[in-house]
C-alpha cells in the first residue's frame, strides 16, 4: 500500500514536470501550427547553463538559465519565421534538422561524457509521512508546476495577450483582420515556452544532475507523445496528455517487473502510432478542430 | 467630389493562373455607403480582403488618405481604420460573446472613447451584452451577424467593410440588420458592402458597383430607378 501511494506521489511529480514541457511545445504549436523538435535543446541549454554557472548563487543561476532558454528560443522563433507559410513535413524536417544540429554543437563543447550539474542537490533528501518517504524536489516539482500551469491559464484566459494567443490558436487570419499582431503573439509564445523549458530543466536537473547533450531531448520525446495523446490543437488536453505520460511512465516502472522496463519506451510510441491513426485529433477531442496558419 | 477617404487604383489579383481582379479601380468618398455586387466569382471578396492585406497585388494600389496600404499586414490595416466583417461572419463559437467583441478592440487607433463607443454599440445590438457571457457558437445566426458587426465597430474604423452580411438570415432578420445599418451610416462610418441581394443593395447604398469577372461593369446611382433588364445583363453578360 505505501509502495502504491509513492509511485502515485512520484508519478504526479514526474507527471507535473512532462505536463509543462507540453505546455511549452503547445503554446508555440497554437499559434504557428509547428511541432517544435528542438524544444528539447532549449531545456539542454538552461541545463549546461546551470552546469556553467556552477560557482555563482542559486538566484543568479536560475536567472541565468532562464535568460539563455528564452534567448534561444526567441533565437528560434526567428528562424523559424519563414516557417509561417511552410509545410507541415518542411517545418518538421526543420525543427528536427535544428534539434540535431544543436544537439552535436553540445557534443562538440562539452563531449558526450555527460558532467555534473549540482543544481540544489540537498533537495533530493527525503521527509517522511506516515511511513511514505517524500523528496523535497518532488513536493517542489509538484507546487512549481501546479504554480506555473496555474500562471498559464490565468494568463491564457483573463490577459488581453492571452485572449489573443488563443484567438491566433483557433483562427489566425481571422485575428489578423481584427488588429492582432501575429509577430507579437508568436514571440511571446515563444518567451513562454523558453521560460517553461528552463523551469523543466531546473527541476530535472536536481534528480537527473548529469548533463548530457540529449538533456532535453529525452523529456521531449514522451513529452511530445504527451501532447499527441491530448491532441495537438487543445492546449488543456495537451497539457493533460503530458501529465498522464509522465504520471504512466512511473507507475508503469515502478508495477512492472524489471525486465519488462525495457519494453516501456517502445510501448509508448506504439501508443502513439496507434492513436495518430485512430484519433488523429487526440483523445480527449471531441470534433475535429480546424485551425488555419498564416 | 470631395477627397476620397479610399482610393483603390488599376488593382489586379492573380491567383495561380487565374486572375480574380482585372484593373480596377474605385474610390469610397467620406460617409458614402457603397454596394458592391455581382455573381459567384465575381472578385468582390477578394476584393475586400486585397483593401484589408489578406491577399497581394500583383500591381495596383490601395490609397487610405495619402497612406499606401499595398505590402502592410492586415494587422496594421485594421489598426489605421479598415474594419471588416468578413464572409461567413468567422466568429469564435468557443469564446464568450464578450472576449469576441473585445477582440475587436485590438484594432482600435486610441485608446480613450472606449466606455462611449461599447454603450453604443451595445444600444445597437443588445444581445451582445445580454448575451455577454455565453459562447458565441450558441447565438443564432443573425445574433452571429450582429456580433461580428459590433466586433467589427468596436474597433471605431473609419471604413466599414462588409462581405454578404445578409448570407442566410431569414428576410425579417436582414430588415433589422439594414436598419442597424442605416445608424452606423448616420455616425459618418463609410462603408463598402458586397451583398447578394442587389435590389435591396441599390436601394440602400449612396451608389452600387456591379462586378463580373474581376471587373466593375456597371455603376448604380442610388437614386435612379433600377433597370432590372440592364443589371441582368451586367449580371450575367449579354
Ligand atoms: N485563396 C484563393 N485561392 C485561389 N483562388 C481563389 C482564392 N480566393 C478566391 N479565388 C478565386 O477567385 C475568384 C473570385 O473569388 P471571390 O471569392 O472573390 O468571388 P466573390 O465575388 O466573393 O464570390 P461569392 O459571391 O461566391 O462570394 C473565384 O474564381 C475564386 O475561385
Ligand atoms: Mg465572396
Amino acid at each position: 500500500m505505501t509502495d502504491l501511494i509513492q509511485s502515485l506521489v512520484d508519478g504526479v511529480a514526474l507527471g507535473s514536470l512532462y505536463a509543462l514541457a507540453a505546455l511549452g511545445i503547445g503554446l508555440v504549436f497554437g499559434v504557428m501550427r509547428l511541432i517544435n523538435f528542438a524544444y528539447g535543446e532549449v531545456i539542454t541549454a538552461a541545463a549546461y547553463t546551470l552546469l556553467l554557472t556552477k560557482d555563482l548563487n542559486v538566484g543568479l543561476r536560475i536567472l541565468l538559465a532562464v535568460a539563455v532558454a528564452v534567448a534561444l528560443s526567441l533565437v528560434m522563433e526567428f528562424v523559424f519565421r519563414p516557417l509561417r507559410v511552410a509545410t507541415p513535413a518542411t517545418m518538421l524536417i526543420t525543427t528536427f534538422a535544428v534539434s540535431f544540429l544543436l544537439q552535436n554543437v553540445a557534443v562538440l563543447w562539452f563531449g558526450t561524457q555527460g558532467e555534473s550539474i549540482g543544481f540544489l542537490s540537498d533537495l533530493n533528501r527525503a521527509f517522511e509521512i506516515g511511513g511514505i518517504r517524500i523528496r523535497w524536489i518532488t513536493l517542489v516539482s509538484i507546487l512549481v508546476g501546479g504554480a506555473f500551469l496555474a500562471a498559464i491559464a490565468y494568463l491564457l484566459d483573463r490577459t488581453d495577450i492571452g485572449l489573443q494567443m488563443r484567438a491566433a490558436a483557433s483562427d489566425f487570419t481571422t485575428a489578423r483582420l481584427l488588429g492582432v499582431r501575429a509577430t507579437r503573439v508568436i514571440i511571446f509564445a515563444f518567451i513562454l515556452s523558453g521560460v517553461l523549458a528552463a523551469v523543466v530543466a531546473m527541476m530535472l536537473a536536481v534528480q537527473r544532475p548529469l548533463a548530457t547533450p540529449t538533456f532535453g531531448f529525452f523529456v521531449v520525446i514522451p513529452a511530445l507523445v504527451g501532447v499527441v495523446v491530448g491532441g495537438l490543437d487543445r492546449l488543456l488536453s495537451a497539457t493533460i496528455g503530458g501529465f498522464v505520460i509522465g504520471f504512466a511512465t512511473v507507475m508503469l516502472s515502478d508495477l512492472l517487473p524489471s525486465q519488462s522496463r525495457v519494453f516501456l519506451n517502445s510501448v509508448l510510441f506504439g501508443l502513439v502510432i496507434v492513436v495518430l491513426l485512430v484519433k488523429p485529433n487526440g483523445l480527449f477531442l471531441r470534433g475535429a478542430a480546424t485551425a488555419e496558419r498564416l | 467630389m470631395g477627397e476620397a477617404v479610399l482610393q483603390v487604383g488599376e488593382l489586379d489579383v492573380w491567383f495561380g493562373p487565374l486572375q480574380a481582379v482585372r484593373k480596377l479601380s474605385f474610390a469610397l468618398q467620406p460617409g458614402e455607403v457603397v454596394g458592391l455586387v455581382g455573381p459567384n466569382g465575381a472578385g468582390k471578396s477578394t476584393t475586400l480582403l486585397t483593401i484589408m492585406g489578406m491577399n497581394q497585388p500583383t500591381s495596383g494600389s490601395v490609397r487610405l488618405g495619402d497612406r499606401e496600404l499595398v505590402g502592410l499586414s492586415p494587422e496594421t490595416i485594421a489598426q489605421l481604420g479598415i474594419a471588416l466583417v468578413p464572409e461567413g461572419r468567422r466568429i469564435y463559437a468557443e469564446f464568450t460573446v464578450a472576449e469576441n467583441l473585445r477582440l475587436g478592440t485590438f484594432g482600435r487607433r486610441q485608446a480613450d472613447g472606449l466606455e462611449a463607443d461599447l454603450a453604443w454599440v451595445n444600444s445597437l445590438f443588445p444581445i451582445v451584452d445580454e448575451f455577454r457571457d455565453r459562447p458565441a457558437g450558441q447565438l443564432s445566426g443573425g445574433q452571429q451577424q450582429q456580433l461580428a458587426i459590433a466586433r467589427a465597430l468596436i474597433a471605431r474604423p473609419q471604413i466599414l467593410l462588409l462581405d454578404e452580411p445578409s448570407l442566410g438570415l431569414a428576410p425579417t432578420i436582414v430588415d433589422g440588420l439594414f436598419d442597424a445599418l442605416a445608424e452606423i451610416r448616420k455616425r459618418g462610418v463609410t462603408i463598402l458592402m458586397v451583398e447578394q441581394r442587389a435590389q435591396l443593395t441599390a436601394e440602400f447604398a449612396d451608389r452600387s458597383l456591379v462586378m463580373r469577372g474581376g471587373e466593375i461593369v456597371l455603376t448604380l446611382a442610388g437614386d435612379e430607378p433600377l433597370d432590372p433588364a440592364q443589371i441582368a445583363s451586367a449580371y450575367f453578360g449579354a
